[in-house]
């Protein structure tokens, strides 16, 4: 397969909403730095630091839009099902006089199924945002799908395509929206200890809001670090 | 702002330098490239073409196990796909065909169950492979013909089965090497990639 031909072509269909940029799009950078370790062969846990960067104000205090240290943890109840849960705190526009915080406790259900070195991934989350002005209940749904770009095993040195959808409720006792997120990636494994994705994803917030819905766009650079 | 973007640099550069790109425990036994047809070995091309011509759809992968290169045709043929394994000057190893549980003896399938129940509470097959392999070196080059002619008479029998398992210690993916009787003979613990990119 001609990957490079595969990746541009997925990239110009990530990117077609551009064309929906408008006054009510966002442009985001997104590192992610996670780090991973297993502590027997059904519990592990992952921890992450996610920052949401506004490539419009980069040159401004309002460039960070937050900082997000997350742990999560997991529990193998059969090779391809998992339950977990975890903790994030997010700490908005730390650079801006009157912050906010938000605490999110989250539980969820995955499974997933192998076809050869192709993944195909299922998650249920459910999530509790404590924020410092409100309180929001959020349901989430993902399907992911990974596969190798070179043979049938994805091994050190080569590179991995990811697709991700995830369509998501978010809501409390006034109000309700939804949320949908595609995302497509290109990831390069460089052991089983390392791995760098780069992301692209479009966001379709604010659905069944009556001020319109709301574009963001974000490029995603993450590193994955397991022991 | 500035300063902040150097520190997340320093500190990401940092944590992800302290973890070593490549080490002895990092490389895996097997590493799989796929390949062109006209970069197979001469020999192991000749008896491929020997059985189907160029039209057949075949693919064709190398093998790296950090000591050796080897060889791997795949298709499919009468309903089954088959790999077909060459040591890395085109004699061939092995021949594997994908296979149903039911399509092992009655007799080996028991043998093969009792020794699974015995490992592990609960097991799920996800590949099963009837692997064909000559009883004499000599012999090697003549394992796909007669694979092919289905005559297994100097031909040694096993079985490779890959199981999603666990017990109260374990959980994980297996794969089993059982002989043509069901009586194990190795099992090695499939090491599968980190799920922290998709779950």
């Amino acid at each position: 397969m001609n990957f490079f031909k595969t990746w541009a072509l997925l990239s110009v269909i990530a990117l077609l909403p551009l064309c929906a940029f408008s006054q009510q799009s966002e442009l985001i950078w997104n590192p992610e730095l996670s780090y991973s370790w297993k502590s027997s062969d059904r519990l592990g846990f992952n921890t992450k630091l996610s920052i949401f960067n506004s490539v419009l104000d980069f040159d401004n205090n309002a460039a960070i839009q937050y900082i997000e240290p997350q742990f999560s943890f997991s529990y193998g109840i059969s090779s391809r099902t998992k339950l977990g849960g975890g903790y994030y705190y997010r700490l908005s526009t730390p650079m801006i006089d009157g912050y906010q915080y938000e605490h999110r406790f989250l539980q969820q259900i995955g499974f997933i199924s192998f076809i050869g070195d192709r993944r195909l991934a299922h998650r249920l989350r459910l999530e509790q945002r404590i924020r410092s002005s409100s309180y929001q209940n959020r349901l989430r749904y993902r399907l992911s799908y990974d596969f190798p770009l070179q043979g049938q095993e994805l091994d050190p040195g080569e590179t991995y395509l990811i697709l991700k959808d995830e369509m998501m409720t978010a809501f409390n006792k006034d109000e309700a929206d939804a949320e949908n997120r595609a995302s497509v990636g290109m990831g390069w494994y460089f052991n089983s200890k390392q791995k760098f994705e780069l992301g692209l994803q479009y966001r379709t917030q604010d659905i069944f809001s009556d001020g319109g819905i709301n574009h963001l766009f974000l490029i995603s650079t993450s590193y994955y670090l397991n022991r | 702002m500035k300063y902040y973007y150097l520190a997340f640099l320093f500190f990401s550069t940092l944590l992800v330098t302290s973890f070593p790109l490549v080490s002895a425990q990092d490389i895996k036994d097997e590493n799989e490239k796929s390949i062109n047809r006209e970069d197979m070995p001469t020999s192991s091309l000749a008896m491929i073409n020997r059985f189907w011509n160029k039209e057949k759809k075949v693919d064709f992968y190398r093998q790296y196990n950090g000591a050796m290169i080897s060889y791997e045709a795949k298709l499919e043929w009468n309903g089954h796909q088959y790999s077909i394994e060459f040591d890395s000057v085109g004699s061939l190893v092995n021949v594997e065909q994908l296979i149903d549980f039911k399509d092992i003896s009655v007799a080996s399938q028991n043998t093969i169950i009792e020794e699974l129940s015995k490992q592990y509470t609960r097991f799920r097959f996800t590949r099963i492979q009837r692997q064909y392999s000559a009883e004499k070196a000599e012999d090697r080059d003549e394992t796909l013909e007669d694979v092919i002619d289905e005559d297994y008479e100097d031909l040694i029998i096993r079985f490779e089965i890959v199981v999603d398992a666990q017990n109260k210690d374990v959980m994980g993916s297996f794969e089993l090497l059982f002989d043509e009787y069901g009586n194990i003979i190795q099992k090695r613990r499939i090491v599968r990639r980190s799920l922290d990119n998709i779950w």
